[in-house]
């Protein structure tokens, strides 16, 4: 079934499932009473690796808050077909809690009532598949952007969501980084929806693409 | 000066001879003001967490009360207190008054505000992302929270320091609850009050110069904790 | 909505205005009323007399019916400060009061033979009782002051509230003690450190007993559910003295005003005064002079 997009898309749609996993139509975010985003139809199914494209401002991270469930404030329909738990976003600057990176990374296991043991286990490994595994014991205070990224990146795919969704997850990091991240993103056997702007993206990171292009009269610099 | 001087000297006698009077009345101040701080951040972080992220009609108000409760004056606590367990007032079948766990419920409400409005202070101005980061993880509430309060835990510790420096040395509830009775609920503050009282003022400057070091001490300490906490 | 720098300008001010009137002429009277004295250089240049006393003579209100009387005479102003006995002693020892009304004969003694005071003159006296609740579970009402001590101690379970601060009061107690050869030590035996007002509300609170002046007992009768129950005797008299600070001590001493104060005491004057000076229908003090019995 081909996606009903009214934007452009460049890279050919693989065979999907029936039900969507993401639909939204007509989806209007707002901020503060004003539309930031707009978007007629999108639809996304399971086992796809969407990337969102779009210029500064267009509004891709309050697109992407919005399949989050952190943003409510907005017209037309969002239908997100996960539980809430198998759903996990990424935040453009991540925080870390007070604490060791590994229980930063276990927070979501630990959460879960995973046992220490086992998720401490699943904590390291995912820190060695992104190439952070030596920060374990390291408290987050004294990391480099990069660290941090992966850190955080780790702490969401030790949670094995059925929907990932990352905001800018390849900034910070260097070109050994970016391979290691677009692998492991590559990896994971869900449904992912990412944003990333200006870099362009490693082939095979994504299926496909969705633009966003800034609502005509809105100036390019707004809230993001 | 020579006052000082010889309460100064007053006081290194005083402790150096371990004085079982003064050594009595600075053990009663300490597990007075300890326990009365502890009971207060129970409840006190608990309505602090809640004021900053429950919303229900009323709450600016509350907290406003709760700002204002800071400053209210240990005489004031310390009269009420005693109108309340008098005899003939309306808990006086508590038989609290003139008893350390009188003094201990009117120095909770000393230390109440405080640590309700720094606790709401600091986790009304939590980084946003950190609820968001907790929610997106799949942290049920009770997990959130533990979260919320870990990371504000330097407000939470300058609020209890605030607190028990506030409890160690006040004079007006342990005075007027508490009655400065020897050996059972004579406080440090009492103690000095009535040694100047009494003409005593060498022993009067020595008992508020240890009311003092007790303070700086445990100041001292939570600072030393603060930092260590800071650089990890 | 006030803007936040009026505000600031406000607040100011505010702060300004005050510290100005602080420092002004006001400044120093009520700096003296936080230190309860009254600037060095005031008595000797002014009319101005620097009086320290008890707390429980203070709040029998008798010198609210004397000191006016004598201000006007003299034309002068008297500031008193109220302390425990031994705090007034100290305050005459080092000359910062020029006269001194208090009720410890031994320590009164010890301060005239130390040289710290050049007249000693006794002007009124009354009795001390042992108070305690009506229905007096340790029974001992009509006994003499000694006997319901010993009764006291000899139970070991009655609150006993004490002054325990070196005040009049408190050595009286401590000379009852030794009169009798007990050293009060049961459980319930509670020194206060506080003043006489403060210590019968506690013996109220507790429904115990204490040693009171009657003075005190008298103003605070109403508040109090306690009730005198031992008789008048010679081992509780409380004989007041007033007493002129040595001014050899120090210029500021005003010994004349001091001696002036003293002379108005032992006048016919003011011992009718005394005398006829009752709270609730009762007679408080007994004056020396023999207008009536001692």
């Amino acid at each position: 079934m081909k996606p009903t997009i009214s934007m452009r898309h460049n890279v050919t749609v693989q065979p999907v499932s029936e039900k969507p996993l993401i639909a939204a139509k007509d989806l209007a975010v707002k901020k503060q009473g004003t539309t930031i985003c707009h978007v007629p139809e999108l639809t996304i199914t399971a086992g796809e690796r969407v990337g969102i494209m779009g210029g500064n401002g267009s509004g891709k991270t309050t697109l992407l808050r919005v399949l989050a469930g952190l943003e409510h404030d907005h017209d037309g329909i969002c239908q997100v077909a996960t539980e809430p738990r198998e759903r996990v976003f990424v935040h453009q600057a991540p925080y870390l809690m007070r604490g060791t990176v590994l229980f930063n990374v276990a927070y979501g296991l630990a959460a879960r009532g995973v046992a220490t043991a086992e998720r401490n286990a699943s904590a390291h490994s995912w820190l060695a598949q992104l190439g952070v595994d030596q920060l374990d014991d390291r408290r987050i205070a004294n990391l480099s952007g990069g660290e941090r990224r992966r850190v955080a990146l780790a702490r969401a795919f030790c949670l094995s969501p059925r929907l990932l969704l990352l905001d800018e997850p390849l900034a910070d990091l260097d070109e050994a980084g970016i391979e290691t991240v677009s692998a492991a993103i590559a990896s994971l056997e869900n449904t992912t929806v990412l944003i990333s702007s200006p870099i362009p993206l490693p082939d095979g990171l994504v299926t496909r693409t969705v633009s966003i292009d800034s609502i005509e009269g809105m100036p390019a610099a707004s809230l993001d | 000066m020579d006052l000082l001087w010889e309460g100064l000297i007053e006081a290194f006698r005083l402790i150096g001879r371990f004085d079982p009077l003064v050594m009595n009345a600075a053990w009663r101040s300490l597990w007075i003001s300890l326990l009365a701080v502890s009971l207060a951040a129970l409840v006190g972080i608990a309505i602090g967490s809640l004021l900053a992220r429950c919303k229900f009609f009323g709450r600016g108000a509350l907290v406003l009360l709760f700002r204002a409760g800071m400053g209210v004056p240990t005489v004031l606590i310390g009269l009420v207190g005693y109108a309340l367990l008098s005899r003939r007032g309306p808990l006086g079948p508590l038989d609290m008054l003139y008893t350390p766990w009188g003094i201990v419920a009117g120095e909770f409400f000393l230390a109440l505000p405080i640590i309700v409005t720094w606790t709401h202070g600091a986790i009304s101005n939590l980084d946003p992302r950190v609820a968001e980061t907790a929610l997106t993880l799949g942290a049920n509430t009770l997990r959130r929270w533990r979260t919320y309060l870990s990371e504000v835990r330097m407000a939470i510790y300058l609020a209890l320091l605030t607190a028990f420096a506030r409890c160690f040395t006040e004079l007006g509830i342990a005075m007027m609850i508490g009655g400065n009775i020897k050996y059972r609920t004579r406080t440090l503050a009492t103690a000095t009050a009535m040694e100047t009282s009494a003409g005593e003022f060498a022993r009067g400057v020595a008992m508020s110069l240890l009311l003092l070091f007790g303070a700086m001490l445990l100041t001292f300490a939570i600072a030393r904790l603060m930092r260590t906490e800071e650089e990890r | 909505m006030i803007s936040s720098r009026l505000l600031a300008l406000l607040f100011c001010s505010l702060l300004a205005t005050a510290t100005l009137i602080g420092c002004g002429s006001e400044g120093a009277s009520s700096e003296s009323q936080v230190r309860g004295e009254v600037p060095a250089n005031a008595s000797a240049a002014s009319g101005v007399l620097r009086l320290a006393t008890t707390t429980s003579t203070r709040d029998s209100g008798l010198l609210d019916q004397l000191l006016p009387i004598f201000e006007q005479k003299q034309n002068c102003r008297v500031h008193v400060v109220a302390k425990g006995t031994g705090a007034a002693l100290k305050l005459g020892e080092s000359g910062d009061a020029d006269v001194l009304l208090v009720h410890a004969r031994d320590a009164e003694n010890e301060f005239m033979d130390a040289g710290h005071g050049i007249r000693h003159q006794e002007f009124m006296h009354n009795y001390f009782a042992v108070l305690g609740p009506s229905d007096d579970p340790a029974k001992i009402r009509g006994t003499t002051a000694a006997d319901s001590l010993r009764k006291l101690a000899q139970a070991g379970e009655h609150p006993f509230l004490s002054r325990g601060d070196d005040s009049g009061t408190h050595k009286r107690e401590l000379a009852l003690w030794k009169e009798i050869g007990v050293t009060p030590t049961w459980d319930e035996y509670l020194e206060t450190g506080r003043g006489m007002g403060p210590t019968l509300d506690m013996a109220d609170q507790k429904q115990g007993y204490v040693l009171s002046d009657m003075g005190t007992y008298l103003k605070f009768q109403d508040k109090v559910d306690l009730v005198p129950l031992t008789l008048k005797s010679s081992d509780l008299k409380n004989p007041y003295a007033a007493i002129v600070v040595n001014g050899e001590k120090d210029s500021r001493i005003n010994t004349e005003l001091a001696d002036a104060l003293v002379d108005f005491l032992i006048s016919a004057e003011a011992q009718r005064i005394i005398g006829e000076y009752e709270i609730s229908g009762e007679q408080l003090f007994a004056p020396v002079l023999s207008l009536g019995q001692p």
